[in-house]
Protein backbone atom coordinates (compact mmCIF):
# COMPACT_ATOMS: atom_id res chain seq x y z
CA UNK A 1 0.00 0.00 0.00
CA UNK A 2 1.31 3.49 -0.50
CA UNK A 3 1.55 5.75 2.10
CA UNK A 4 0.27 9.41 1.69
CA UNK A 5 2.84 12.45 2.33
CA UNK A 6 1.62 12.82 5.65
CA UNK A 7 2.82 9.53 6.93
CA UNK A 8 5.56 9.69 5.54
CA UNK A 9 8.79 9.94 7.83
CA UNK A 10 10.28 13.39 8.37
CA UNK A 11 14.25 12.15 7.63
CA UNK A 12 16.06 14.13 10.23
CA UNK A 13 19.97 14.09 9.80
CA UNK A 14 22.19 15.28 12.55
CA UNK A 15 25.51 16.11 11.11
CA UNK A 16 28.39 15.22 13.97
CA UNK A 17 32.13 15.45 14.26
CA UNK A 18 33.83 13.86 17.95
CA UNK A 19 30.19 13.95 19.81
CA UNK A 20 30.68 10.83 21.53
CA UNK A 21 29.25 12.70 24.53
CA UNK A 22 25.97 14.30 23.08
CA UNK A 23 24.77 12.01 20.04
CA UNK A 24 23.32 9.51 22.17
CA UNK A 25 21.10 12.53 24.19
CA UNK A 26 20.25 13.95 20.83
CA UNK A 27 19.09 10.79 19.32
CA UNK A 28 17.25 9.57 22.53
CA UNK A 29 15.59 13.13 23.01
CA UNK A 30 14.35 12.80 18.76
CA UNK A 31 13.07 8.80 19.72
CA UNK A 32 10.68 10.44 22.42
CA UNK A 33 9.30 12.66 20.13
CA UNK A 34 5.40 11.38 18.72
CA UNK A 35 6.35 11.57 15.36
CA UNK A 36 7.63 9.72 12.61
CA UNK A 37 10.87 10.32 11.93
CA UNK A 38 14.31 8.36 10.36
CA UNK A 39 17.06 9.27 11.82
CA UNK A 40 20.33 9.76 10.18
CA UNK A 41 24.14 10.94 11.90
CA UNK A 42 26.43 11.86 8.95
CA UNK A 43 29.45 10.96 11.29
CA UNK A 44 32.30 13.51 9.85
CA UNK A 45 35.58 11.49 10.32
CA UNK A 46 35.50 11.33 14.10
CA UNK A 47 38.36 9.92 15.69
CA UNK A 48 36.14 8.77 19.04
CA UNK A 49 33.35 6.75 19.41
CA UNK A 50 30.92 8.77 17.66
CA UNK A 51 29.27 6.51 15.06
CA UNK A 52 29.38 3.73 17.41
CA UNK A 53 27.35 5.52 20.38
CA UNK A 54 24.79 7.00 17.62
CA UNK A 55 24.39 3.54 16.03
CA UNK A 56 23.75 2.18 19.29
CA UNK A 57 20.98 4.43 19.87
CA UNK A 58 19.36 3.78 16.96
CA UNK A 59 20.07 6.11 14.38
CA UNK A 60 21.31 4.89 11.12
CA UNK A 61 25.32 6.23 10.58
CA UNK A 62 26.87 7.25 7.40
CA UNK A 63 30.09 7.57 7.44
CA UNK A 64 32.65 10.32 5.54
CA UNK A 65 36.32 8.52 5.93
CA UNK A 66 38.14 11.57 6.53
CA UNK A 67 37.07 15.17 8.35
CA UNK A 68 35.47 17.35 5.63
CA UNK A 69 33.62 19.63 7.15
CA UNK A 70 29.74 20.30 8.37
CA UNK A 71 28.76 21.77 4.90
CA UNK A 72 30.64 18.63 3.16
CA UNK A 73 27.79 16.32 5.87
CA UNK A 74 24.88 18.64 4.94
CA UNK A 75 25.63 17.66 1.17
CA UNK A 76 26.02 14.27 1.94
CA UNK A 77 22.87 14.62 3.88
CA UNK A 78 20.96 15.96 0.97
CA UNK A 79 21.82 13.46 -1.42
CA UNK A 80 20.85 10.86 1.06
CA UNK A 81 17.45 12.80 1.46
CA UNK A 82 17.31 12.87 -2.61
CA UNK A 83 17.99 9.33 -2.99
CA UNK A 84 15.26 7.87 -0.25
CA UNK A 85 12.90 9.72 -1.77
CA UNK A 86 11.96 11.90 1.64
CA UNK A 87 9.68 15.24 1.59
CA UNK A 88 10.71 16.56 4.65
CA UNK A 89 14.26 16.94 5.89
CA UNK A 90 15.47 18.79 9.36
CA UNK A 91 19.46 19.21 10.46
CA UNK A 92 20.31 19.18 13.61
CA UNK A 93 23.26 20.03 15.81
CA UNK A 94 24.83 16.79 17.23
CA UNK A 95 26.12 18.95 20.13
CA UNK A 96 22.95 18.85 21.96
CA UNK A 97 22.42 22.76 21.58
CA UNK A 98 19.21 22.39 19.93
CA UNK A 99 16.20 20.96 21.67
CA UNK A 100 14.48 18.09 20.18
CA UNK A 101 11.05 19.09 21.13
CA UNK A 102 11.21 21.79 18.86
CA UNK A 103 11.24 19.57 16.27
CA UNK A 104 7.48 19.66 15.85
CA UNK A 105 7.15 23.25 15.14
CA UNK A 106 10.15 23.44 12.66
CA UNK A 107 8.22 20.46 10.79
CA UNK A 108 4.87 22.20 11.28
CA UNK A 109 6.31 25.52 9.51
CA UNK A 110 7.39 23.12 6.82
CA UNK A 111 4.41 21.74 6.46
CA UNK A 112 2.43 25.44 6.13
CA UNK A 113 4.19 26.02 3.19
CA UNK A 114 7.94 27.27 4.03
CA UNK A 115 10.85 25.66 1.63
CA UNK A 116 13.51 26.49 4.01
CA UNK A 117 12.85 26.89 8.04
CA UNK A 118 15.27 28.26 10.36
CA UNK A 119 15.15 28.57 14.10
CA UNK A 120 16.16 31.20 15.08
CA UNK A 121 16.98 31.83 18.76
CA UNK A 122 16.82 36.01 18.54
CA UNK A 123 13.28 35.85 17.95
CA UNK A 124 11.82 34.89 21.44
CA UNK A 125 12.55 37.18 24.80
CA UNK A 126 15.46 34.97 26.33
CA UNK A 127 18.60 34.06 28.28
CA UNK A 128 20.87 33.77 25.46
CA UNK A 129 23.47 30.92 26.37
CA UNK A 130 26.30 32.16 24.08
CA UNK A 131 29.39 34.91 24.63
CA UNK A 132 28.30 38.96 23.68
CA UNK A 133 30.83 38.79 20.62
CA UNK A 134 29.07 35.48 18.93
CA UNK A 135 25.84 37.21 19.59
CA UNK A 136 26.90 40.62 17.95
CA UNK A 137 28.72 38.74 15.03
CA UNK A 138 25.60 36.38 14.81
CA UNK A 139 23.18 39.52 14.16
CA UNK A 140 25.97 41.36 12.07
CA UNK A 141 25.99 38.34 9.63
CA UNK A 142 22.54 37.73 9.53
CA UNK A 143 22.44 41.65 9.18
CA UNK A 144 24.87 41.17 5.92
CA UNK A 145 22.28 38.30 4.90
CA UNK A 146 19.38 40.17 5.12
CA UNK A 147 20.01 42.60 2.64
CA UNK A 148 21.51 39.62 0.50
CA UNK A 149 18.40 37.56 0.40
CA UNK A 150 15.99 40.58 1.06
CA UNK A 151 13.76 38.99 3.36
CA UNK A 152 14.68 39.66 7.06
CA UNK A 153 16.68 37.09 8.93
CA UNK A 154 17.46 36.70 12.57
CA UNK A 155 19.66 33.57 12.90
CA UNK A 156 21.88 32.91 9.65
CA UNK A 157 24.09 30.95 11.18
CA UNK A 158 22.01 28.78 13.36
CA UNK A 159 21.98 24.80 11.38
CA UNK A 160 18.11 24.06 13.14
CA UNK A 161 16.61 23.53 9.76
CA UNK A 162 13.63 21.92 7.78
CA UNK A 163 14.14 21.56 4.07
CA UNK A 164 11.45 20.46 1.44
CA UNK A 165 13.08 18.08 -0.48
CA UNK A 166 11.80 20.17 -4.00
CA UNK A 167 14.05 23.16 -2.25
CA UNK A 168 17.33 21.31 -2.03
CA UNK A 169 16.99 19.62 -5.43
CA UNK A 170 16.83 23.23 -7.07
CA UNK A 171 20.27 24.69 -4.70
CA UNK A 172 22.15 21.09 -4.54
CA UNK A 173 24.62 21.17 -7.69
CA UNK A 174 25.18 24.99 -6.92
CA UNK A 175 26.50 23.89 -3.04
CA UNK A 176 30.37 23.94 -3.06
CA UNK A 177 31.41 25.16 0.59
CA UNK A 178 32.87 22.17 2.86
CA UNK A 179 32.31 23.88 6.27
CA UNK A 180 30.61 27.30 6.48
CA UNK A 181 27.27 26.44 4.96
CA UNK A 182 24.49 27.55 6.87
CA UNK A 183 25.07 31.24 5.15
CA UNK A 184 25.84 29.33 1.63
CA UNK A 185 22.66 27.54 1.71
CA UNK A 186 20.69 30.18 2.97
CA UNK A 187 22.07 32.35 -0.32
CA UNK A 188 21.16 29.85 -2.53
CA UNK A 189 17.90 29.04 -1.45
CA UNK A 190 17.16 33.33 -1.61
CA UNK A 191 18.81 32.90 -5.03
CA UNK A 192 15.68 30.29 -5.76
CA UNK A 193 13.42 32.14 -4.18
CA UNK A 194 12.51 29.46 -1.95
CA UNK A 195 10.41 30.60 0.20
CA UNK A 196 12.54 31.25 3.98
CA UNK A 197 10.33 30.97 6.86
CA UNK A 198 11.80 31.84 10.64
CA UNK A 199 10.16 30.24 14.18
CA UNK A 200 11.35 30.85 17.34
CA UNK A 201 13.77 28.35 18.97
CA UNK A 202 15.40 27.91 22.47
CA UNK A 203 19.04 29.08 22.75
CA UNK A 204 21.18 26.46 24.95
CA UNK A 205 24.62 25.91 25.22
CA UNK A 206 26.36 22.70 24.03
CA UNK A 207 25.89 19.66 26.64
CA UNK A 208 29.49 18.42 26.66
CA UNK A 209 32.59 19.21 25.15
CA UNK A 210 34.30 22.19 23.67
CA UNK A 211 33.41 23.76 20.83
CA UNK A 212 35.78 23.39 17.70
CA UNK A 213 35.18 26.54 15.99
CA UNK A 214 37.88 29.52 17.51
CA UNK A 215 36.29 32.82 17.40
CA UNK A 216 38.43 34.50 15.36
CA UNK A 217 38.75 31.64 12.70
CA UNK A 218 34.76 31.59 12.74
CA UNK A 219 34.58 34.62 11.95
CA UNK A 220 36.88 35.13 8.75
CA UNK A 221 34.68 31.79 7.64
CA UNK A 222 31.59 33.98 7.35
CA UNK A 223 33.01 36.63 5.90
CA UNK A 224 35.10 34.98 3.21
CA UNK A 225 31.40 32.90 2.95
CA UNK A 226 29.12 35.80 2.75
CA UNK A 227 32.19 37.60 -0.03
CA UNK A 228 32.06 34.24 -2.30
CA UNK A 229 28.82 33.22 -2.13
CA UNK A 230 27.47 36.84 -2.91
CA UNK A 231 30.31 37.01 -5.39
CA UNK A 232 29.02 33.72 -7.38
CA UNK A 233 25.53 35.43 -6.80
CA UNK A 234 26.13 38.58 -8.64
CA UNK B 1 80.26 41.83 -13.58
CA UNK B 2 78.70 38.63 -12.06
CA UNK B 3 76.54 39.52 -9.32
CA UNK B 4 76.18 37.27 -6.12
CA UNK B 5 72.30 36.76 -6.73
CA UNK B 6 73.15 35.32 -10.21
CA UNK B 7 75.02 32.28 -9.36
CA UNK B 8 72.88 31.92 -6.48
CA UNK B 9 69.32 31.88 -9.25
CA UNK B 10 71.43 29.78 -11.38
CA UNK B 11 72.13 27.64 -9.38
CA UNK B 12 68.61 27.18 -7.30
CA UNK B 13 66.52 26.94 -11.41
CA UNK B 14 69.21 24.31 -11.80
CA UNK B 15 68.04 22.39 -9.09
CA UNK B 16 64.35 22.89 -9.96
CA UNK B 17 65.16 21.54 -13.65
CA UNK B 18 66.69 18.71 -11.99
CA UNK B 19 63.47 18.50 -9.89
CA UNK B 20 61.23 18.59 -12.96
CA UNK B 21 63.25 15.92 -14.32
CA UNK B 22 63.20 13.72 -11.89
CA UNK B 23 59.24 13.98 -11.87
CA UNK B 24 59.20 13.12 -15.56
CA UNK B 25 61.23 10.50 -14.89
CA UNK B 26 59.15 8.82 -12.29
CA UNK B 27 56.51 9.25 -14.72
CA UNK B 28 54.60 12.05 -12.04
CA UNK B 29 54.34 14.46 -15.01
CA UNK B 30 53.14 14.15 -18.65
CA UNK B 31 55.64 15.84 -21.98
CA UNK B 32 53.11 18.83 -21.72
CA UNK B 33 53.95 19.71 -18.47
CA UNK B 34 57.69 18.75 -18.04
CA UNK B 35 58.11 20.92 -21.15
CA UNK B 36 56.19 23.92 -19.80
CA UNK B 37 58.21 23.95 -16.44
CA UNK B 38 61.55 23.43 -18.35
CA UNK B 39 60.41 26.68 -20.36
CA UNK B 40 59.81 28.44 -17.18
CA UNK B 41 63.08 27.51 -16.00
CA UNK B 42 64.75 27.97 -18.79
CA UNK B 43 63.50 31.68 -19.39
CA UNK B 44 64.41 32.48 -15.55
CA UNK B 45 67.91 31.03 -16.22
CA UNK B 46 67.97 33.50 -19.20
CA UNK B 47 66.99 36.32 -17.24
CA UNK B 48 68.96 35.71 -14.12
CA UNK B 49 72.10 34.85 -16.42
CA UNK B 50 71.86 38.14 -18.71
CA UNK B 51 69.79 40.29 -16.99
CA UNK B 52 70.44 42.77 -19.93
CA UNK B 53 67.93 41.03 -21.83
CA UNK B 54 65.36 42.97 -19.96
CA UNK B 55 66.71 46.12 -20.71
CA UNK B 56 64.63 45.67 -23.78
CA UNK B 57 61.35 45.97 -21.22
CA UNK B 58 62.83 48.54 -19.59
CA UNK B 59 61.17 51.81 -21.47
CA UNK B 60 57.96 49.63 -21.87
CA UNK B 61 57.99 48.06 -18.18
CA UNK B 62 59.29 51.74 -16.57
CA UNK B 63 61.79 50.28 -14.42
CA UNK B 64 65.52 51.59 -14.45
CA UNK B 65 67.66 48.54 -13.17
CA UNK B 66 68.02 45.52 -15.06
CA UNK B 67 68.35 43.41 -11.85
CA UNK B 68 65.45 45.04 -10.51
CA UNK B 69 63.25 44.13 -13.21
CA UNK B 70 64.35 40.38 -13.19
CA UNK B 71 63.35 40.10 -8.89
CA UNK B 72 59.83 41.84 -9.94
CA UNK B 73 59.07 39.66 -12.36
CA UNK B 74 60.20 37.03 -10.66
CA UNK B 75 57.65 38.31 -7.84
CA UNK B 76 55.13 38.56 -10.49
CA UNK B 77 55.44 35.11 -11.66
CA UNK B 78 55.67 33.88 -8.02
CA UNK B 79 52.33 35.63 -7.43
CA UNK B 80 50.63 33.92 -10.46
CA UNK B 81 52.20 30.06 -9.43
CA UNK B 82 51.08 30.41 -5.71
CA UNK B 83 47.44 31.54 -7.15
CA UNK B 84 47.69 28.42 -9.56
CA UNK B 85 48.68 26.30 -6.38
CA UNK B 86 45.66 27.62 -4.64
CA UNK B 87 43.29 27.03 -7.30
CA UNK B 88 44.87 22.80 -7.63
CA UNK B 89 44.51 22.88 -3.75
CA UNK B 90 40.88 23.99 -4.18
CA UNK B 91 40.23 21.50 -7.28
CA UNK B 92 41.60 18.32 -5.05
CA UNK B 93 39.91 19.22 -1.45
CA UNK B 94 36.57 19.80 -3.90
CA UNK B 95 37.53 16.21 -5.66
CA UNK B 96 38.58 14.49 -1.85
CA UNK B 97 35.06 15.70 -0.63
CA UNK B 98 32.80 14.56 -3.35
CA UNK B 99 34.96 10.39 -3.02
CA UNK B 100 34.48 10.75 0.82
CA UNK B 101 30.95 11.44 0.10
CA UNK B 102 30.43 8.60 -2.61
CA UNK B 103 32.17 6.45 -0.45
CA UNK B 104 30.10 7.07 2.51
CA UNK B 105 27.01 6.75 0.35
CA UNK B 106 28.34 3.80 -1.70
CA UNK B 107 28.39 1.64 1.83
CA UNK B 108 25.25 2.98 3.41
CA UNK B 109 24.01 1.53 -0.08
CA UNK B 110 25.76 -1.53 0.14
CA UNK B 111 24.41 -2.25 4.15
CA UNK B 112 21.06 -0.93 3.52
CA UNK B 113 21.07 -3.82 0.94
CA UNK B 114 21.73 -6.12 3.46
CA UNK B 115 19.27 -4.85 5.74
CA UNK B 116 15.81 -4.33 4.28
CA UNK B 117 14.83 -2.60 7.14
CA UNK B 118 17.26 -0.09 6.79
CA UNK B 119 15.90 0.66 3.23
CA UNK B 120 13.26 3.60 3.07
CA UNK B 121 9.93 3.19 1.54
CA UNK B 122 8.33 3.68 -1.75
CA UNK B 123 9.60 6.27 -3.61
Amino acid sequence: MTKTKSDRPIHVFIPAYNEEENIGEVIKGLQQLQLSLKLYVIDDGSTDKTAEEASKAGATVIRHLVNLGGGAAIRTAFALALLNGADNVVTLDGDGQHDPKELQCIVEAAKNGGDLVVGSRFLREQELEMPFYRHIGIRFFSWLMSRLVAMRITDATSCYRAYKTAAIKRVFPKLRENQYYGLEVLMRMGESKAKIVEVPITSKSRNKGKSKKGIIKYAYNLLRTLVENGFHQS
Amino acid sequence: MIRGIQVLGVLVIAYLMFQTLLQWRRGNYGVRKTVLWLSLWIVVTILFAFPSVTLLALPILTMQDAMLTVVVMGLIIAYVLVYETYQQATRAERKLAELAQNIAIHNYLEKARGDPDDKDEER
